[in-house]
């Protein structure tokens, strides 16, 4: 049952069309990332660990100055000087590039780059440097590139952070002496304790409270625990499961609450 | 500067470079600075590499071979070749040349007692000829003869030496084979197993989907604490390796809810004023097809008729 003739009937090629605009940023090869899993064979060379997500386009390797600053995908451009007798001379023209310090709102500091006058503009016109950062268009986040990719993650991640504070509850309680202190967990309620507690430590001085009493259950079975273990271990527990482990073993919060 | 860089190694004397017609002074030189006890016996081609090649047709006498000299002070001697030196060199038997240098006490060798020693100085290719035992066409005997040349051609095992040799016959006769000398026999080590064992096949593929060697088994041939394995990742190692993720805008996220309420949604709703007057439209073309269908059967009964 074909009516139509067969020409127009669509192949199995999976590529998009790439515009022309953005071919330059678009066409550029990118290596995969493999991913790991815990238990995968460990590869050859482990690196530091990055602290920024990757560019789903790549850097570019002919303008790599683009790389360091906001360029709105602006390239070095070449052709010809033309002389009055028609004469070629080959020349090129590089973008229109200043050194800026721009005011980030997040950030709360300005950051100092390289930016085109024409991203200029656009910064201008969506109303600072983090809205021009954290616009969700294809385009944009072409044009971003691996220099605008880094500051938009910091954009959003200390949004994110501005958003939900590591420690949400924080109260000030006023002592009977009349002095403040902070309580970073109040009235946490812990299994096999009659009243809540009240934490006034955060969660990176719990952590320490429980390694000390991690590596002396692991001493008393005839076991050592290091602090590389320690980390695999507990390191991304939540801060209240880190106070009931702790009241599990039998710990004394009396240091650490008021 | 470390002796392993190669920043001089442009500059450096390199005696293969060295064009054909300077090679005498070099000789000359080397002749001149080196005492008679380190200089080598034989003249050679300074050019030349010099090992002694493996290929027997390379090597025209093998050790054990019995050869006449034709040239020297020891010309008409018969001799064995006890065994080849580099550039070409055969060292003869106690019948051959030799030569007598003085050597300082430093360079003395064990048990030697005097400065002037004598050792069997190696002789060059065309200073002797191959002797070998060739049945007489007349007499029907064997005779002794030195053969002026030889040459390979042919291949076959040879048993002793466990190799494949060229055949070795007399130059222009190459049915007149002179066989190779017999090498010396190796005694077998306490490690070594026979012949007929190591051909002996026992193992059989039974299975190509379940290995044969148990699991236990393969600890003991492989080496489970060698530096080539790496292990397994742990959780800070997969973080390491993977790059944080980018948080999503508001947009996005708004964008996915949207999507996820459109999804939540059922796709067909179909309402009871919907249901009716699809019925109806239903009913009104079933009607015009019975109608259809009833005037086809009248004109066939008509057209029977």
């Amino acid at each position: 049952m074909l009516n139509k003739p067969l020409n127009f009937i669509r192949g199995f090629s999976t590529n998009q069309p790439v515009f022309k605009a953005w071919e330059a940023i678009t066409k550029r090869r990118v290596a995969v990332r493999p991913e790991y899993e815990i238990g995968d064979e460990r590869p050859k060379h482990i690196p530091h660990r990055q602290t920024t997500p990757d560019y789903q386009y790549g850097e570019s390797s002919y303008f790599a100055r683009g790389n360091r600053g906001l360029y709105g995908g602006a390239f070095v451009r070449s052709g010809h000087h033309v002389s009055e007798y028609r004469n070629k001379i080959n020349r090129f023209w590089k973008p229109n590039s200043h050194k800026k310090s721009l005011w980030s709102e997040t950030l709360n500091k300005s950051l100092t780059f390289q930016v085109t006058s024409k991203v200029l503009k656009t910064i201008d016109r969506e109303g600072g440097l983090d809205n021009y950062l954290i616009k969700e268009k294809s385009a944009r986040i072409k044009e971003l590139g691996p220099f605008g990719w880094k500051l938009r993650y910091q954009v959003l991640k200390r949004q994110e952070e501005l958003r939900n504070p590591i420690h949400q509850n924080k109260t000030e309680i006023t002592k009977e002496d009349g002095s403040s202190q902070t309580v970073f967990y109040p009235n946490v309620a812990v299994e096999g304790l009659e009243s809540p507690l009240n934490v006034i430590v955060g969660r990176r001085k719990l952590l320490k409270e429980l390694y000390d009493v991690e590596k002396k259950e692991k001493k008393a079975d005839g076991e050592v625990l290091n602090g590389k273990q320690f980390a695999e271990d507990f390191r991304e527990l939540p801060a209240l499961d880190i106070i009931n482990r702790l009241a599990s073993r039998g710990y004394n919060f009396k240091n650490i609450t008021i | 500067m470390s002796y392993l860089t190669k920043a001089g190694a442009r500059f450096r004397l390199d005696i293969q470079n060295i064009p054909k017609h300077r090679l005498p002074y070099f000789k000359k030189l080397q002749d001149n600075t080196q005492p008679a006890f380190i200089r080598p016996q034989i003249d050679y081609d300074l050019h030349s590499e010099g090992t002694i090649p493996t290929d027997f047709s390379k090597l025209k006498y093998l050790v054990g071979d019995r050869v006449i000299i034709t040239k020297g002070q020891k010309q008409g001697n018969i001799c064995k070749v006890s065994r080849h030196v580099e550039h070409g060199g055969y060292v003869l038997d106690e019948n051959g040349p030799t030569s007598t240098v003085v050597v300082p006490k430093e360079f003395w060798t064990e048990g030697q007692k005097s400065h002037v020693i004598t050792f069997p100085k190696p002789v060059t290719e065309d200073q002797i000829r191959l002797v070998a035992e060739i049945e007489d066409s007349q007499t029907g005997q064997l005779k002794t003869v030195a053969v002026e040349n030889l040459e390979f051609n042919g291949s076959y095992f040879d048993e002793d030496y466990k190799k494949v040799l060229p055949y070795r016959s007399v130059h222009g006769e190459p049915d007149l084979v002179i066989p190779y000398p017999r090498p010396e026999a190796k005694e077998d080590g306490p490690l070594s197993t026979e012949v007929g064992e190591v051909r002996e096949r026992s193992f059989f593929v039974e299975s190509i989907a379940k290995d044969l060697i148990p699991q236990e088994a393969l600890l003991t041939i492989r080496n489970p604490k060698s530096k080539w394995r790496r292990g397994k990742l742990t959780r800070t190692e997969v973080k390491k390796l993977t790059p944080p993720a980018m948080p999503l805008t508001d947009v996005k996220k708004a964008y996915l809810a949207e999507l996820q309420e459109k999804a939540l949604k059922p796709t067909n709703v179909i309402t009871e004023e919907m249901k009716a007057f699809l019925g109806e439209k239903i009913i009104k073309h079933e009607a015009v097809k019975l109608q259809q269908l009833n005037e086809i059967r009248q004109a066939k009964k008509n057209l029977n008729l």
